[in-house]
């Protein structure tokens, strides 16, 4: 049976989680063979629950369905709104029907407007979907060698226990 | 993964539609800002020819330092106007995911 010092067996018991974890499986109780030294369980404090869940916050992943969703939204009414005032005022520049360059389809008419407004939403999607997965790259990538970095740490004196 | 998770979650990937606003609203106004006045700064027989072609949509807008304020402002509330598209629409699609 293992022999604890003072209040360690209740630490022990919250370490270990419900249960008697001194007792064998068979139910037969062990003899004791040996004092076990705990170290206390650390308590978090409000700052730290703070702090966690902002860091939390701070290297949350974007959506990135969302996001190039919402990108693409602004770029299709960008597209409609431009289009609309060239078919409403009709100035003389710029030209905007240079935008078929890129656009297959597109002209500065009312089915235009909606041949536009479909390739700018596909373009503003693509863009935010590889915007969004560039940013949630970046971050697992500093979060790792952040966290690599500092288990290097921790174990950078093992030599010296040999 | 628990109710509360997927709620710290959820409010974590939320965009703050006022701050995307604001950040993409400057960041046109200044782009145009500092596009103009360095084409001012510049100088030469045509100054912002390419640029000046904004006056359409920016009424008083020209390659000057006045138009570039006035560029500035229209710009701002542009920029302001998609970045709040962007939060508002994200916001939107991430409640219902």
């Amino acid at each position: 049976m293992t022999r604890f010092a003072g209040d360690e067996r209740d630490r022990y018991e919250a370490a270990r989680g419900a249960g008697e974890p001194w007792q064998a499986r068979s139910g037969r109780v062990r003899p004791a063979t040996h004092t076990v030294h705990i170290e206390p369980v650390p308590e978090r404090s409000p700052e730290e629950i703070l702090a966690n869940a902002e860091l939390v916050l701070a290297f949350a992943p974007i959506h990135k369905r969302a996001f190039g969703v919402a990108v693409g939204t602004a770029a299709a009414l960008l597209v409609m709104g431009l289009t609309l005032f060239h078919l409403l005022f009709d100035p003389p520049e710029p030209n905007l029907e240079l935008l078929a360059n890129y656009f297959y389809g597109y002209s500065v008419s009312w089915r235009g407007l909606f041949i536009g407004t479909a390739w700018a939403f596909m373009v503003g999607f693509v863009g935010g979907w590889f915007v969004a997965f560039c940013r949630n790259m970046v971050i697992a990538v500093s979060v790792f060698v952040t966290r690599t970095r500092a288990e290097l740490a921790q174990t950078r004196d093992f030599l010296d226990h040999i | 993964m628990t109710r509360s998770d997927v709620a710290l979650q959820r409010t974590a990937q939320r965009l703050n539609a006022r701050a995307w606003g604001i950040a993409l609203g400057m960041f046109f106004g200044l782009g145009l800002l500092i596009a103009t006045n360095l084409l001012v700064l510049k100088g030469g027989p045509n100054v912002g020819h390419h640029l000046r072609l904004l006056r359409a949509y920016f009424p008083g807008y020209s390659v000057s330092f006045v138009g570039s304020l006035i560029g500035f402002v229209y710009a701002f509330v542009l920029g302001y106007g998609l970045g709040r598209v962007i939060g508002t629409v994200y916001d939107k699609m991430v409640d219902n995911t």
